[in-house]
This record gives structure tokens, C-alpha cells and sequence, in this order.
């Protein structure tokens, strides 16, 4: 009897302890994650003012535009990876991902499939040295990441 | 009793004072959405404050920083003797007021001046000198620039607050003055002095030679 009900007294310490650890793992990975995704988005932010400081200044030069756009392109495809279940804000990490990623996933996958198509016309009309266009699709693209952030992003 | 009526502010004054609630509103609900109107509202506030550093050398009396800003021996003794009740009466800021009104003046050119450089998280809204900064400093100006605003809020409160408290326990309307120009006071009081036409001429050139080289990024040709 004794016996019987110390063992399982250490089964479920070892449980408990299992979960412990195993909510300590899964809090460390939110936190990887969530900062591996906002360096993500900080590339575009870069890549954005790149752009659009080129665009501002007296001769743009179309190739940094063209292979900045080309970032951006590369990366959008991702982006609806950058938040698997759990990296929200019930994660106890601080992070500006709204919980409406996760309960309206098709419509965030919706606006971020917005970015890719957008920024690969921009990377083609500056390889085809079309600035007026540039200048255009710019915008095209800005709204593009502001249409999300408005409403999937805290802030 | 009888009230003297005395002009206290002058026009130049109330109309600063008002432009710049005004625009300071106008900023704060555009902020982040309608950002063309929020840069243009930043450009107007820069050359209102170059007008008003202007008008603080040149300018009527009571809007003269010679005339209201004081040492903290006379913010000390205008303290006690406004707990005694013994505090005179002013014709324009009185010598704690002096600090609000540097304190104000101080922190909206702290946010106009980082809002030039801030940029938005996009990379795609950005003030006209934030294309000389990499992103990341232009990110951080911008999250101080939300921070200097929260302040500016507080301080709106308290100069809010003060205009209550002198309502409230003086019996001093300090609105009406500022819109009407004139206050009625207790006893005799020097009122303004007010300054010649031509200055205000080159006072209004000052500020809009501000705004629009503001608006330009400061690169002029």
C-alpha cells in the first residue's frame, strides 16, 4: 500500500516535472521563433526603405531596387510559416502577432499570399528600368504589408 | 471691486496658440494612417515654433522670454506667496507657468525634430530626413517618438489641470484671455506692450521659410 502510493507519488512528480520541462521547451521555442520571424520582417522593412530612399534621392539606381524587390519575393512565400500554433500572444512572449493569425488563418494566409505577386512585378519593372512604374508598384507592395499589419498585427 | 480690463496677449500669441492645438490634433489622428497630412501637420508645427522663438526675441511683451522666463528663487517665491494668497497678479505667465510653457514648447520641437527621421516598420512612411539613417535608428527615433508624444499628453494634462485650478480655487479664467486677448484684473497691471507690424512680417516669413524647407527634407535647390 505504502509502497504502491509513493511510487505513483513519484510517477507524478516525474509527470509534473516532464510538463514543467516541456512547457519551459515549448516557451523557449516561442521565443526563438517570434524573434527569427520579426528579423524576418525586419529584412523587408529594410529592403522597403531601400526602395523607396533610392526613389527619393536624384538618380534611383534600378538594380538595388530590382534586388531588393527580389528579397522581398524571396522571402514572402514564408511568411505564413513564421507562426506555427503557440507563437501568439497567449505565449507569455512579447510579441505584436495578433490572435486573429490563428483564428482567421485563411484570411491571414490570404493577405500575406498578397505580398509575393506583388514584389516579383516590382523586381520586373525595375529590370525593365520602367522608374514611373516603380514608383507605382512601390506603393502597390507598401500596402500590401499595411493591409495585413492593420489587421493581424498589434499597434 | 472694481475689474480693470487689460490686453495681455497679443494676436500673433493666441493665433500660435491655437494653430498649434489645432495642428497638434491633427497629428495626433493621423498618426500611422494618413500620413501625408500627419508630415504636412509636422512641417506647420516646425515653422509655428521657428515663429514662436521669434516672437519670444521680438515680439509683444508678455510673449517675451526676457519678460516671463525666471530663476528658480522667483518660481520659490511666487510659490509661497501663492500659498499665502499674497501671489500679484499677472499680465501673461507667471513665473511657474513660464516653465509649462518651456517645458511645451521644448518637448513639441523634440517631436517634431525626431519625427523627420522616424520611419514606420514597413520601411514605407517616413519623415523627410529618414532617408539619410539606416532602418533600425530610424525605427528606434520613431518608437521615441511615441514615447516624447506620451509625454506631450501628460503635459497637456497638466497644463489643462493648472487652467482648472486657477478657475477653481482663484477665480482666474485663463482661457478667455487667450482667445479674447484682454483679462480684467483686480488691481492695476502693466498689460502688454505690443510689438510693431514689421516684426510679425518677418516673424511669418521666418516660419514659413521653416515649414517648407521642413517639407523639402532641408535640401533646397
Amino acid at each position: 500500500m505504502i509502497r504502491a502510493s509513493r511510487k505513483s507519488l513519484t510517477l507524478m512528480a516525474l509527470a509534473a516535472g516532464l510538463c514543467l520541462a516541456g512547457g519551459a521547451v515549448a516557451a523557449v521555442n516561442a521565443k526563438a521563433v517570434i524573434e527569427a520571424r520579426e528579423a524576418n520582417f525586419k529584412t523587408f522593412g529594410k529592403s522597403m526603405k531601400t526602395m523607396n530612399d533610392n526613389l527619393k534621392s536624384d538618380s534611383p539606381d534600378l538594380a538595388v531596387i530590382a534586388s531588393n524587390a527580389a528579397t522581398i519575393r524571396g522571402l514572402a512565400p514564408k511568411v505564413t510559416t513564421w507562426f506555427p500554433k503557440g507563437t501568439g500572444p497567449e505565449s507569455g512572449v512579447k510579441t505584436e502577432a495578433r490572435a486573429e493569425i490563428w483564428t482567421d488563418g485563411a484570411g491571414f494566409a490570404a493577405a500575406a499570399r498578397r505580398l509575393e505577386p506583388e514584389a516579383a512585378k516590382l523586381e520586373a519593372l525595375a529590370r525593365a528600368g520602367d522608374l514611373a512604374g516603380v514608383r507605382a508598384q512601390v506603393r502597390v507592395v507598401g500596402g500590401t504589408c499595411k493591409g495585413c499589419h492593420d489587421k493581424f498585427k498589434a499597434d | 471691486m472694481s475689474e480693470t480690463p487689460t490686453r495681455v496677449w497679443d494676436g500673433p500669441t493666441r493665433l500660435f496658440h491655437w494653430a498649434l492645438v489645432i495642428l497638434i490634433v491633427v497629428a495626433w489622428l493621423t498618426a500611422e494612417e494618413q500620413m501625408t497630412v500627419h508630415r504636412g501637420a509636422g512641417y506647420a508645427i516646425l515653422g509655428l515654433l521657428a515663429f514662436r522663438v521669434w516672437w519670444g526675441l521680438a515680439g509683444g511683451s508678455t510673449a517675451r522670454f526676457s519678460n516671463f522666463v525666471r530663476g528658480p528663487a522667483a518660481i520659490r517665491r511666487y510659490l509661497s506667496e501663492s500659498r499665502e494668497g499674497t501671489a500679484g497678479e499677472h499680465a501673461g505667465h507667471n513665473p511657474l507657468g513660464a516653465l509649462s510653457v518651456l517645458a511645451l514648447l521644448g518637448l513639441v520641437a523634440l517631436q517634431v525634430i525626431l519625427g523627420l527621421f522616424a520611419i514606420d516598420e514597413d520601411g514605407f512612411e517616413g519623415g523627410p530626413l529618414s532617408d539619410g539613417i539606416d532602418f533600425d535608428l530610424a525605427r528606434q527615433i520613431a518608437e521615441w517618438h511615441e514615447l516624447s508624444f506620451r509625454l506631450l499628453q501628460g503635459l497637456v494634462v497638466l497644463h489643462l489641470g493648472a487652467i482648472v485650478f486657477y478657475a477653481v480655487r482663484r477665480r482666474e479664467d485663463l482661457v478667455r484671455p487667450m482667445i479674447t486677448g484682454v483679462r480684467r484684473f483686480r488691481g492695476q497691471v502693466g498689460g502688454l506692450v505690443p510689438a510693431p507690424l514689421w516684426r510679425l512680417v518677418v516673424g511669418v516669413a521666418i516660419g514659413l521659410a521653416v515649414g517648407f524647407a521642413a517639407s523639402r527634407g532641408f535640401r533646397l535647390g
